[in-house]
């Protein structure tokens, strides 16, 4: 797949995403350039000074406190007194340091540019949508509209009233897309609807959160969002689950969507609040479910 | 019986109260369960508080190894790695180890550069979240020591699913040893509503423990009494600044209601939840790996034991351990103050709460714990089946698998002639043609499986409940699936359908049994994957 930035289509969402990126990197380098400047100040020195002294690692009261300790166990246990000076050296005066794992805990990934790139083609989806600004003067509403579809039978008959449905496999999706693609009739979104009984066939384990690989991983998921996105196509779920554990269900996977059409405005706002999610702010869905209302919702994208 | 000789070293440092070091203890007891087994501890850090070992020295059957054995001066931060090791060659070349269990990354991707250690090593918890499973790099370094490792060692079910994923070479030799806790005592009763919160572990931004005071902020107001118990005294400070560390310090220290307990031996916490109140084990995903979902952690068990209802996130491995409805899951730490205000109020779900925290512990006492084990340790010959035997995932049971050799290029007509009477008799039966991946081979790229060829031919009325994929994992693929159509249709050799056999699917050959056994799953299926 082709990276977002390295694709030489300026003025698209590429750029806005180019320009997201490098206001960043201006943000994080004035940030460290601060920090630097506080670390060489006077104040910055006293104040790791103060540090040290309060520190309850490496500071002098737990250095203390471990010669006390030294001491008590040895006269409870009544020796070893051979090794108490190198005890009382080595609790004193040694460098103590925690044991911490090689890679440092990392800070949240910021997702800004993935967040833009993903309003941007949603934007661009609104054109499917024939009582959309715009959506009849469109060259996209001169054709049969073409969704590519994940869902049960009773939702994707809710979903191919207006539009030609094409229904995705896992073993083969990737194959049928190029195809279509190729054809010069690709599909103009990704819908997947998840419900409350789950893809009980051919994308069990694989959507939903399952004690398997093929859901920790979502190596189907991720790429098949991948191939939407390297088409500037957006990727949309339907979450009609309310349950209390539809979240984390659901979440994993809701992280990769453009966009997530949640059941209630507190689901909602716990999609969108996840900090690995990606794409742009989670929204309501509308009922009963339907392409229409999946294609309004586009609308009020933000 | 033959005496078997477990070495169990952790990079841990035992002066130091924090899950790590909690977890050798936990482990010593776990193989002290063995009448015959004797564990030797070499100790990373000399000893200067006796909280843990002093603990472990109880056992008898366990020698703690000063590090000063390897090396006259150790400093306070313990042995490097490679003295580590040294010290355990002395050991081993002194009296031979059956096993050497040994937790971390970097200590296995070392140690198995020694050929004595090679072969009886039990590499444990090397899928570590802070690392990337995703760098090939780091992929070839655990697949060279899941080459090299007698057994490869996780924390859960899960875990073993992701590692056997992620690393091939895994399959097979991966085994399950959670943290565990002392066994209950039947008359024990569980403790009394109080007006306490409770945190025990490390400071890290991972856990918001500042979120917690807030609650105890909020709350205080409406119950005055409340208190908020933290225990232990190990904090993160990253190496870009401490005012996070700081900033805890001074509300441990200065917030009215707080008792902040510093380390205490594990004995001791157990002592002060056991007086009743709430425990919160709560996670902030912006600051630690979705991967730690996986993980079994050693504070909740010791919450469990104690016996005091836990407010906390909802993860794959919690949610197996106390069941899908138990009713204090937050999704999110602000979840939990409603929660919190709840249990304060109404005794009777504090009590129902605490029951099944209780109960859930029961599964992680040492003798249950170490009896998972036994048959690797002892090397039993029933060990392979019990590689085997995993967990159906939900929603499995109306799944068939008709697994077919590599290379098949059609699905046997009379299989799909025995599915199409059972799929007459349940609408939910789905079929998954698994045809088994060439040796060697890696997963087929997404969305382009060289086993679709197979939906070629397939009927019009059958094509929409048959799903076809080339399978490379067997383990994980028998997980998901309830029955096996016809095992003499062979999958590529006599293992696979042992493995199929071991891990409780139901092998049919006619119609009419599986059209029998798909009615017998249907009153118990539920009828969901989720």
């Amino acid at each position: 797949m082709t990276d977002p930035l390295e694709r030489p289509d300026p003025g698209s969402i590429n750029a806005a995403t180019r320009e997201a990126v490098q206001a960043d990197r201006a943000r994080v380098a004035a940030a460290e350039r601060a920090a630097r400047l506080r670390r060489g100040s006077i104040r910055g020195r006293l104040e790791r000074v103060v540090r040290w002294l309060r520190n309850r690692q490496t500071g002098p009261v737990p250095r203390l406190r471990r010669v006390a300790s030294v001491v008590k166990a040895t006269i409870r246990a009544r020796g070893p007194w051979r090794s108490l000076p190198e005890s009382l050296a080595t609790a004193l005066l040694a460098p103590v340091r925690l044991p911490s794992k090689p890679a440092p805990p990392q800070p949240p990934r910021d997702w800004s540019p993935n967040r833009i790139a993903a309003a941007a083609r949603l934007k661009q989806a609104v054109r499917l949508d024939p009582a959309g600004p715009g959506g009849n003067a469109s060259p996209g509403a001169t054709r049969r509209r073409v969704v590519a579809v994940i869902a049960n039978p009773p939702d994707l008959e809710a979903l191919s009233a207006t539009a030609e449905m094409i229904e995705l496999r896992p073993e083969d999706w990737a194959d049928v897309l190029d195809a279509m693609h190729d054809a010069g009739n690709g599909p103009d979104a990704l819908v997947v609807v998840a419900t409350e009984i789950g893809f009980a066939g051919a994308w069990a384990y694989r959507i939903a959160w399952a004690a398997h690989p093929d859901s920790f991983l979502h190596r189907d998921l991720s790429a098949l969002i991948g191939w939407f996105q390297e088409h500037d196509t957006p990727s949309i779920l339907a979450i009609t689950d309310a349950r209390p554990e539809a979240l984390a269900t659901w979440g994993d996977a809701a992280d990769l969507f453009d966009l997530v059409l949640a059941a209630t405005p507190e689901a909602a706002a716990a999609y969108t609040k996840r900090p690995s999610r990606r794409g742009s702010e989670a929204m309501i869905l509308s009922d009963p479910l339907g392409l229409e209302r999946v294609l309004a919702a586009l609308r009020d994208v933000r | 019986m033959t005496t078997r000789r477990v070495c169990l070293y952790s990079p841990a440092d035992l002066n130091l109260v924090s899950g790590s070091a909690i977890w050798v203890q936990s482990g010593a007891e776990t193989f002290h369960v063995g009448a015959d087994v004797e564990i030797v501890l070499p100790l990373r850090a000399p000893e200067r508080r006796r909280i843990i070992t002093d603990q472990i020295r109880q056992l008898t059957r366990v020698t703690l190894v000063d590090p000063r054995r390897q090396r006259r001066f150790v400093p306070p931060t313990g042995l490097y790695s490679t003295e580590a090791l040294d010290l355990i060659e002395t050991l081993n070349a002194e009296q031979p180890f059956d096993a050497i269990v040994m937790r971390s990354f970097p200590y296995c991707l070392a140690a198995i550069e020694r050929p004595s250690l090679r072969g009886r090593l039990w590499s444990t918890y090397i899928l570590e979240p802070e690392r990337d499973i995703t760098d090939p790099g780091h992929v070839a370094e655990l697949t060279a020591i899941a080459e090299a490792s007698r057994y490869v060692v996780v924390q859960s079910e899960e875990m073993r699913a992701l590692f056997e994923a992620v690393v091939p070479a895994a399959r097979g030799r991966t085994i399950i040893l959670p943290p565990a806790v002392p066994p209950i005592h039947a008359d024990a009763a569980l403790p009394p509503p109080k007006p306490r919160l409770f945190y025990a572990g490390k400071f890290h931004p991972f856990y918001p423990v500042p979120r917690m005071i807030d609650f105890l902020e909020t709350l205080r107001p409406e119950f005055p009494e409340l208190e908020f118990h933290a225990i232990g005294d190990q904090i993160f400070r990253p190496p870009d600044g401490h005012d996070w560390a700081d900033e805890l310090e001074r509300r441990l220290t200065s917030t009215d209601g707080v008792v902040w307990h510093g380390a205490v031996p594990r004995d001791e916490v157990i002592r002060l939840l056991s007086g009743g109140g709430i425990a919160l084990s709560l996670w902030d995903y912006g600051h630690g790996s979705t991967m730690n979902d996986l993980v079994v952690s050693t504070k909740l068990l010791d919450y469990c034991l104690a016996g005091v209802p836990v407010i906390l996130n909802r993860t794959a491995a919690q949610a197996t351990i106390l069941g899908a409805d138990y009713p204090l899951f937050v999704s999110t730490a602000d979840e939990a103050l409603p929660l919190i205000r709840r249990l304060l109020a109404d005794p009777g779900l504090y009590q129902a709460a605490a029951e099944r925290c209780r109960a859930a512990a029961e599964a992680f006492a040492y003798p249950r714990v170490y009896a998972g084990l036994a048959p690797y340790l002892e090397e039993r010959a029933d060990a392979a089946t019990h590689l085997a035997e995993r967990p159906k995932l939900p929603g499995s049971t109306s799944r068939i698998g008709l697994p077919l050799r590599a290379g098949t290029s059609s699905i046997p007509t009379a299989a799909l002639d025995v599915f199409r009477t059972a799929r007459s008799a349940d609408a939910a039966a789905f079929l998954v043609v698994g045809v088994r991946g060439a040796d060697g081979a890696g997963d087929p790229a997404p969305g382009r499986d060289p086993a679709a060829a197979l939906r070629a031919n397939l009927p019009d009325d059958l094509a929409s409940s048959i799903s076809v994929r080339t399978v490379t994992d067997p383990w994980n693929w028998w997980r998901t699936l309830g029955i096996v159509l016809d095992p003499g249709l062979p999958f590529g050799d006599d293992e696979s359908v042992r493995l199929a056999m071991a891990s409780g699917a139901a092998l049919v050959r006619s119609a009419d049994a599986l059209v029998a056994v798909l009615g017998a799953s249907a009153d118990a299926r539920p009828g969901d994957v989720s």
